[in-house]
């Protein structure tokens, strides 16, 4: 905890609630409430209180739903960053993790194929799946982990298979030089993985919901020909901390509610200017009696870029800042998942935490 | 040459002494017995080399 | 403090899942006799916790930031805490050091636990409060 400053710098009021950008400095980005011995905490610290006062809007979301813009209002720092850590880092997906190559006389070399393989993203509800046991893998005396593809557990695998050879294209002019006319299968998109289902899978999905690569037009690898790639790819459960590759999330991020507030009234000249510096649908001209004044129009607009303070008499009107509880979200999705499931996941999953790390610390006290 | 390193399937299979080699240039398959030319028989490049085995290959796609 | 309003809801939870473990957490029964079973968390020092129970440091293995973090911003606004903190001791090693430091003869694992139920009550309402909103954008 650190101790406040006594000595307050001359600064216009602000609420504490807000962090101040000036033009080389970023002040008050402290969290009052935990960071001050000084805080005022005569009001005991409630939890359903807290959880009252949370309040949670959609902002927007995108038409596939892939992407979606949400505001958390009234929590602070460390539970928003766990939320988008969990969203990145613990929200489980399936991912290719064994590749079982028959074939691969392509110019990539094995394992540098095999790394692309796992991370392509599949569009697999991973709810439906259980963790891999953690089997420790013998290696037999030969060296090798296996000496045939194993059938895969129904419960835990996802097996794909992929077998493209290329082949020269008789049809094609004789002075073309694009490979795609030249021949058959010059590049091997991830379309060509086809799905196997082990037992019975298949009974478990729809037409619309079997398991897929999140879109056909990945390129994995390109072949001349005679080259061909056979494979079996098993795909598993895992987490984002594990490898990236299990990562739910292209990115989930967030940012605070940038505040903008004008001390003195701008008008003319210098109204226009402040429009022009700020981004566009931030500052708005309006028509007061005969002056145009400047007002703030929407601050969630701004993207905080303090282009202001290079204009020395706009930078004395105005005040920058962000509001420290005010948490815009925006969360988009590799495919497997809606975003929506992955936020309300990634809450199931810190609950999950919470209660088996609780478990054990009861387990201790006895 | 494979005969003899591992033990054979079930199903007995022509044990026949040509391999299939792959030529440096036109990447054609030429099939070569012993005492043959090394040659391919479409272009007549002399360099030829030996086709990847069909051995199963396990990765950690990591 | 939560306590009392989250019993009601916990008992329904607790039926179901009382014999549940984490989907992250392998499987150790089977495993116990080729994998040694897996540390989550243990007191450093035991004794001097025993002497005094208001002073504590709890190492937690696989955990970061993402707990670390959020629990000891809860933990610092207990009126029953006078020093919280936590560090991560290496960044090439999985675990955190939780020190915890209550009044007299307040059990600090027992705040600990307070503090755990806390954050599951928020990130709880975070869902159910963003389920809700969801359901009315959409509708």
């Amino acid at each position: 905890m650190v101790k406040k400053s006594t000595t307050k710098t001359t600064e216009p009021d602000f609420p504490s609630n807000e962090i101040l950008m000036q033009e080389e400095v970023v002040l008050n980005t402290y969290d009052e409430c935990t960071d001050y011995i000084e805080y005022d905490d005569t009001k005991e610290f409630s939890i359903p209180e807290y959880c009252d006062n949370i309040h949670v809007a959609m902002v927007n979301e995108s038409e596939d739903k892939m992407t979606l813009e949400f505001d958390i209002t009234h929590i602070e720092a460390p539970i928003a960053n766990a939320l988008r850590r969990v969203l990145i880092a613990e929200v489980p997906t399936m991912a290719l993790e064994k590749i079982y190559l028959y074939q691969n006389t392509s110019v990539i070399q094995d394992e540098v194929l095999c790394h692309r393989l796992g991370l392509l993203p599949l569009c697999v509800d991973p709810r439906g799946f259980q963790f891999p046991t953690e089997k420790v893998v013998g290696i037999n005396e030969k060296g090798v982990d296996c000496d045939e593809e194993p059938a895969g557990d129904a419960t835990r695998n996802l097996i794909f298979k992929i077998n493209v050879s290329c082949t020269k294209n008789r049809n094609a002019l004789p002075n073309s030089t694009d490979p795609k006319t030249l021949y058959h299968h010059s590049s091997v998109y991830s379309g060509s993985f086809a799905w196997v289902p082990i037992g019975d899978q298949k009974s478990n999905y729809t037409d619309s919901t079997t398991p897929r690569m999140v879109t056909d037009d990945i390129l994995v690898a390109k072949l001349r020909p005679g080259q061909e790639i056979e494979a079996s790819c098993h795909a598993v459960k895992g987490i984002g901390r594990d490898h990236a590759k299990f990562s739910p999330v292209a990115t989930a991020s967030y940012r605070l509610l940038p505040t903008i507030r004008l001390n003195a009234e701008i008008t003319g000249e210098a109204a226009e200017r402040l429009k022009s510096v700020f981004s566009e649908g931030v500052i708005e001209i309006e028509k007061k009696g005969s002056k145009r004044v400047a007002v703030v129009k929407d601050a969630r607009k701004d993207t905080c870029s303090r282009n202001v303070f290079r204009h020395e008499d706009l930078a004395k009107v105005v005040q920058l800042g962000k509001n420290k509880q005010h948490f815009i979200f925006s969360v988009e999705s590799t495919g497997a998942l809606k975003s929506s499931e992955l936020v309300v996941e990634a809450c199931k999953v810190m609950e999950t935490k919470c209660r088996s790390l609780r478990k054990q610390i009861q387990a201790l006290i006895k | 040459m494979d005969g003899s390193a591992t033990p054979g399937p079930g199903q007995g299979h022509v044990k026949s002494n040509s391999m299939i080699y792959i030529c440096g240039e036109c990447h054609g398959e030429n099939e070569i017995k012993p005492k043959d030319a090394i040659r391919c028989r479409e272009c007549g490049y002399r360099i030829l080399y030996k086709k990847r085995c069909r051995k199963l290959m396990v990765y950690d796609a990591r | 403090m939560g306590k009392k309003s989250e019993k009601t809801e916990k008992p329904v939870e607790e039926a179901m899942e009382v014999e549940e473990k984490p989907p992250v957490e392998p499987e150790a029964e089977e495993e116990d006799l080729n994998v040694p079973a897996k540390k989550k968390m243990e007191i450093l020092d035991p004794k001097s916790f025993e002497q005094d129970p208001s002073n504590l440091t709890l190492i937690l293995y696989e955990e970061d930031h993402t707990i670390g973090n959020s629990i000891k911003h809860i933990l610092s606004r207990m009126d029953e805490v006078e020093f919280c903190g936590y560090n991560v001791p290496h960044p090439l090693e999985d675990k955190i050091l939780f020190r915890v430091q209550t009044k007299d003869g307040i059990n600090a694992l027992e705040v600990l636990v307070k503090a755990f139920e806390s954050v599951e009550q928020i990130f709880s309402t975070i869902r159910g409060k963003f389920e809700e909103s969801y359901e009315q954008s959409i509708s």
